[in-house]
């Protein structure tokens, strides 16, 4: 319990962290936003301008204090690219990114349950060997190659799915390639881990144990050795799960999906900081927020954790 | 058995090390595993034709306007970009980058990932802490994000893509250097040789890290692929290797508004990408498996 | 009808390593029926504790076993598996050294409880399950709230107890007992003994005790039979085979364990593994 207590206690401190060193490297790198932001063949005073409207040319102590300011009152800014205030822009694509996420979640489930039991079960055989060569092709293959052979494929060939963009909400036909994307990128590496696990704890006594005591080889698949891998892959799903964040920047830009990652992407391509920054911020927020549930899940399943 | 004199490896003659190697169990099964080998001779290929091909091929930036978006052939053999531009010669170039990339971050990390975790494992104490304390840091954060980090600091280029990948990188091989040195420390060779007053540099190169780092080279080889992987991913959301020097990233990525019309010019880069990371990942398996190295969790922690 | 007697008849089990078989137990013939009690001596790697994993088929894969190994008159080598489920636990209960690691950590001992029985039982309710399980620590002097604890909270010798418990729980007339005690210290192994043998005498079992401590053996078993690296070198009434060995190896076992010294004054040990003939012999 405690452990949960001090992280959301911490969460705050962290983020304000994160943001300020954000700050630090992006404003004491030698290039400043102003030269990423323009071409280099301007003339200086147009250069100034901008500079002046953008608030660049203030000291950087001045600029640090307004800035922190601002985050604490909420206010991340305002992109230079849009002229509208970071938050909103934020807050009008979050419920889009929200809904990949989540989806791709319970697309990398239902695809790592059954196939990591399966190959644990069916060690060494054909379906075994199959299931390794999905996880293999799942983690290596880029999840932005994989999206475009999915256009290509489902969209322009056998029109099954919308091309690119998002419908109005529920938008479930424009939601399911990115989600296979996302998915499958994550399955890879957590179908591995869940069949590494159910291996290791198969072969601990207690499963011996259990056998001597007669229970029979369903339960002890999928009650027994289940729990316990479960208790020591949990963690691994959490990183794999933040990652997907990552990944949800690309699957985004692929599809041409309004979300985090694409408005991250735009600011790249403008050198927009304040919607660089404000971006990766939240999407920071989820990689805490998903670690810590699942600490809180390791909390629940882990009897020896809930004691501590 | 006649009990042997443990000595400390220096100190016992040994044979030439690659007879030695050459004799070795691992090689056997290394060898003896198909896929792997069958990936390693495409890498091998894929280094030969990058190192090489760009010399006997055109100039992968020149654009030719009347030969836009042909189709894989006999004038182009796999054809032309969306700027005319040959992308067999780009696919060349843009490989160079990305197995750069791979090979130097992987170089950079292993250096200074393995010196962070010797060290903090061999000295423990606060020093260990705060180097586990950012480790934990790092490694929470998605690579990708990481990299845009640093991407958004310090612009996109060469350098910067392999300082990004190799920041995201040293946790990994410092926690497996640290794990390794912290098994080994309190053995009686380490104890031994510490007692005899060999000076602490020497006792973790010379008696630590020969017993190390065969589990943190075969994972780092493994992990090759997925740092061309992040490369590709930087380049591809503009974070990376900028136009117009190629790269498979951000060919995907000019390429995909054409993907309708000229299918070949995003999918050909992706699927060299993806069949260079495959055989990274086979390579990396097999060796896992020859020298049976088990993966260290990594166990995500966000604070 | 109960069977009343668990056989083995020349018994041979031999282990597949990558290389070449190695037989850990060669002609093995013993035997023990319903009320009595056997104890095996030998030292780590003499194939003692092979013998009694071989009892319930438990053997890693790739384990041959040779000859008949009998449960009334069933022979156990013989049966499909699904036969083979009804037998462990149900006829044959085992105790294992470690019980930190014999019992599975993520769960209560409650459920770890209720899963056993209910798996002989299939038509037996959970709070019946639960009821029994009670009972069943209370038989074992534990106390019944220890039933919500999880095994990382209990004692050695606690957690050695609900080994015993749950491996009575399904009702099985023989018990293998491997080197239970082995991990505690003295005063707890030696309650644990006595409790064994108490449940034991109450429930008319057929116990094998499997220890390197000639002690142990001692305290608790009417016959003993001694192995020495994969044969059996001596075989009878515990009270005999003391007072009268045969094999060095025995010999050696009695001088050391009633702390004999020699005519310098030094303590007798036994030959050790490294000294004695390097080969082990190979089952072509």
């Amino acid at each position: 319990m405690k452990v949960i207590l001090k992280r959301i206690v911490l969460l705050p401190v962290v983020l304000i962290g994160v943001a300020l060193i954000l700050f630090a490297v992006i404003h004491l790198s030698p290039t400043s936003p102003a030269q990423l932001l323009i071409a280099d063949y301007v003339t200086p005073e147009v250069r100034a301008n901008i500079e002046a409207k953008l608030g660049l040319d203030q000291p950087l102590p001045i600029q640090f204090e307004k800035y922190v300011v601002g985050l604490a009152q909420g206010d991340l800014g305002d992109s230079f690219r849009y002229r509208d205030p970071v938050s909103k822009l934020l807050l009008d694509v979050l419920p889009s990114s929200v809904a990949l996420i989540a989806s791709g979640l319970v697309v990398a489930l239902i695809i790592t349950l059954p196939l990591g039991f399966l190959a644990a079960r069916f060690k060494n055989g054909w379906l075994d060997t199959a299931i390794r060569g999905f996880v293999v092709c799942g983690v290596s293959i880029p999840s932005f190659y994989l999206g475009i052979v999915l256009i290509l494929v489902l969209g322009f060939y056998l029109h099954l799915i919308p091309i690119s963009g998002r419908g109005t909400p529920p938008d479930f036909w424009h939601l399911i390639a990115p989600a296979i994307v996302l998915g499958v990128n994550t399955a890879g590496s957590s179908t591995r881990v869940l069949r590494a696990a159910l291996l290791d704890s198969l072969n601990e006594d207690y499963i011996r144990a259990a056998r001597a005591r007669g229970i029979n080889e369903r339960a002890i698949l999928l009650k027994l050795a289940g729990r316990n891998a479960l208790v020591s892959a949990v963690t691994v799903f959490g990183a794999d799960s933040a990652g997907m964040i990552g990944s949800v920047i690309l699957v985004e830009t692929v599809f041409a999906r309004p979300g985090l990652g694409q408005l991250l992407f735009t600011g790249l391509k403008y050198h927009d900081f304040p919607l660089i920054s404000g971006s990766i911020l939240v999407l920071l927020i989820f990689v805490v927020a998903i670690n810590t549930l699942v600490d809180v899940l390791h909390l629940v399943i882990d009897p020896r954790v809930r004691q501590a | 058995m006649k009990s042997s004199l443990a000595l400390p490896i220096d100190m016992q003659k040994r044979p030439l090390i690659h007879r030695r190697f050459w004799n070795s169990d691992p090689r056997r099964r290394f060898t003896s595993n198909t896929l792997a080998m069958v990936s390693l001779c495409w890498l091998f290929a894929v280094l030969a034709a990058v190192i090489v091909g760009p010399w006997f091929s055109v100039d992968p930036n020149v654009a030719d306007v009347t030969a836009r978006l042909k189709p894989p052939g006999a004038d182009f053999i796999l054809g032309t970009d969306q700027l005319g531009r040959d992308m067999l010669a780009r696919v060349l170039a843009g490989g160079r980058v990305s197995l750069l990339v791979a090979v130097m971050a992987t170089a950079v990390s292993l250096t200074i990932g393995v010196f962070l975790g010797v060290v903090s494992g061999y000295r423990g104490g606060f020093l260990d802490d705060a180097i586990t304390r950012v480790f934990d840091v790092l490694l929470s954060f998605p690579t990708l994000l990481l990299g845009i980090i640093v991407m958004a600091a310090f612009g996109g280029s060469l350098f910067t893509v392999i300082a990004a990948t190799s920041i995201a990188t040293v946790p990994m091989v410092g926690r497996l250097a640290r794990a390794g040195t912290i098994g080994i420390r309190p053995r009686e060779y380490i104890q031994g040789v510490i007692a005899l007053g060999i000076p602490t540099s020497r006792i973790l190169l010379r008696h630590v890290l020969p017993n190390i780092i065969v589990p943190v080279l075969v994972l780092s080889t493994g992990n090759m692929g997925r740092l061309a992987l992040a490369e590709a991913g930087l380049s591809y959301v503009g974070a990376g290797i900028q136009p117009p020097d190629a790269s498979w990233g951000n060919m995907i990525a000019e390429g995909q508004p054409y993907l309708q019309y000229a299918w070949w010019v995003p999918v050909i880069p992706g699927t060299v990408l993806t069949l260079v990371t495959l055989a990274f990942s086979f390579v990396g398996d097999g060796l896992r498996d020859a020298f049976d190295v088990r993966e260290l969790v990594v166990q995500g922690d966000g604070t | 009808m109960e069977p009343d007697r668990l056989a083995f008849e020349d018994v041979t089990i031999t282990y597949t390593p990558r290389t070449r078989p190695v037989a850990a137990v060669r002609h093995v013939t013993l035997a023990v029926e319903v009320g009595r009690t056997l104890g095996i001596v030998g030292e780590s790697g003499s194939g003692k504790s092979t013998i009694g994993l071989a009892a319930i088929r438990l053997l890693p894969a790739g384990t041959q076993v040779m000859g008949r190994i009998t449960l009334g008159d069933t022979d156990v080598l013989r049966l499909p598996e699904q036969e083979m489920r009804a037998i462990r636990g149900r006829r044959i209960g085992m105790v294992f050294q470690d019980s930190l690691a014999a019992l599975n950590p993520v769960f209560s001992i409650h459920s770890q409880f209720v899963q056993t029985i209910r798996q002989h039982h299939p038509g037996m309710g959970r709070s019946e399950a639960s009821r029994q399980a009670g009972e069943m620590l209370e038989e074992l002097d534990i106390p019944r709230d220890r039933l919500h604890s999880f095994p990382h909270e209990l004692s050695g010798g606690m957690r050695q107890r609900i080994m015993i418990a749950t491996a009575l729980a399904p009702g099985p007339s023989f018990l293998i007992a491997d080197e239970s005690t082995s991990d505690l210290d003295t005063i707890s192994q030696r309650r644990i003994l006595d409790l064994l043998l108490r449940v034991q005498k109450s429930r008319g079992l057929g116990l094998i005790v499997v220890s390197h401590d000639l002690g142990v053996i001692h305290h608790v078993s009417e016959q003993v039979a001694v192995l020495y690296r994969g044969d059996l070198v001596e075989f009878g009434p515990t009270r005999e085979v003391l007072a009268n060995p045969r094999h060095e190896y025995t010999k050696g076992l009695v001088r050391v364990s009633r702390k004999q010294r020699t005519e310098s004054g030094l303590l007798y040990t036994l030959p050790s593994r490294a000294s004695a003939d390097p080969a082990r012999p190979v089952v072509p």
